[in-house]
């Protein structure tokens, strides 16, 4: 007996007419699958729209880097804008200067107040300089510009004035 | 494959009912063949079917044409619809449970009686196989899909589906052998 032949008896299975009349009816008229592709056409042309974004927004960055998004974007990045950033290295000089300038000031003005008063200058027994009358005051000048953070200017005119 | 298939599905795709109804209307005797030899009822293979459909036309949206034939996509739903058939009754059910006369009602075919006696004979062999056996079978030695859709359908190569049917037809000769009452069965 020819199986084969047998197997291809099978191809006279077949449905019922009207089964595949009702069953057609019923599904082409559930509305379900519309909403559900319109809904998966939606998400499609969002992945699409995305990746076409990020494709975009590499090659700008491998192509002119930070400074073509500068250039290019309407939303530039301040941090990386290098006139921004000189301006502010030359203003964090300038506040550097000026805390010198201050520093400097405070010790200019004690040396001058001590130097205001007359002083004489005299050889130590250990072979260095030494102020008859106004040894003192010298060493209060000495600390405020060694120390000026500790000896603030009113403390060292009060001494002077001592 | 239907005339123009990529254009019909592409409607489908979007919703046109027309559109599906024509590939419902070509895959749906394939489909319904397939559930009605694995499963052996009329009423189930139905049911199974329309299932099938229905589940096709829902997702359809999410179909995605990768170079595969529409029907590949339809024997793969069919294949989890069927495998979840089982599963439910394996749940509800025990097999000494079930009346005979629910295995007696094949889905039907218009054949004398020899004939349709050596045919029952078959289908309960094929039955006996293993699912993949019987998918191979069906689709290659039944529906006459070329090896190329077959294997696309059962995600595997050409080689291994070639495999697949020489081994099938071995095993299920052996199954009708070892039930023999109709003489030994040949390849033609």
């Amino acid at each position: 007996m020819d199986l084969i032949k047998i197997l291809k008896q099978f191809k006279q299975i077949e449905p019922s007419p009207d089964f595949a009349k009702r069953s057609r009816g019923i599904i082409l008229n559930s509305r379900h699958s519309l909403r559900a592709s319109m809904w998966s056409l939606f998400i499609r042309n969002l992945e699409f729209g995305a990746s076409m974004a990020l494709a975009g927004f590499l090659i700008v960055m491998m192509v002119g880097g930070f400074s073509a998004w500068n250039t290019f974007s309407p939303f530039p990045i301040s941090n990386l804008d290098p006139a921004g950033l000189k301006a502010e290295a030359e203003a964090i000089d300038i506040q550097i200067q000026l805390t010198y300038l201050n520093y400097a000031g405070e010790g200019a003005l004690s040396i001058i107040q001590s130097e205001s008063t007359p002083q004489t200058i005299i050889p130590s027994p250990g072979g260095g300089l030494e102020d008859a009358g106004e040894t003192n005051d010298v060493r209060v000048v000495q600390e405020n510009t060694s120390t000026p953070s500790t000896v603030s200017i009113d403390d060292a005119l009060f001494e002077l004035s001592q | 494959m239907v005339d123009g298939e990529e254009k019909i599905l592409t409607l489908a795709i979007r919703g046109k009912a027309s559109a599906f109804g024509s590939l419902y209307d070509h895959y749906q005797p394939r489909i319904y063949r397939f559930v009605a030899i694995k499963v052996g009822r009329r009423e189930e293979a139905e049911d199974l079917t329309h299932q099938v459909f229905l589940n096709a036309w829902q997702n359809i949206g999410s179909y995605k044409d990768l170079g595969y034939p529409f029907s590949s996509w339809l024997y793969k739903i069919a294949r989890n619809q069927i495998a979840d058939y089982y599963r439910a009754r394996r749940e509800t059910a025990s097999i000494d449970n079930i009346d005979p006369e629910y295995f007696a009602a094949p889905a039907s075919v218009h054949l004398d009686l020899s004939m349709k006696m050596e045919f029952e004979h078959v289908r309960n062999a094929i039955q006996k196989l293993k699912p993949e056996y019987q998918d191979v079978i069906i689709m290659r030695f039944i529906d006459d899909i070329p090896i190329k859709e077959v294997a696309d359908s059962l995600d595997k190569s050409e080689g291994a589906v070639k495999l697949l049917q020489h081994r099938a037809i071995k095993e299920l000769r052996d199954i009708l052998s070892r039930n023999n009452n109709h003489g030994p069965y040949q390849n033609s």
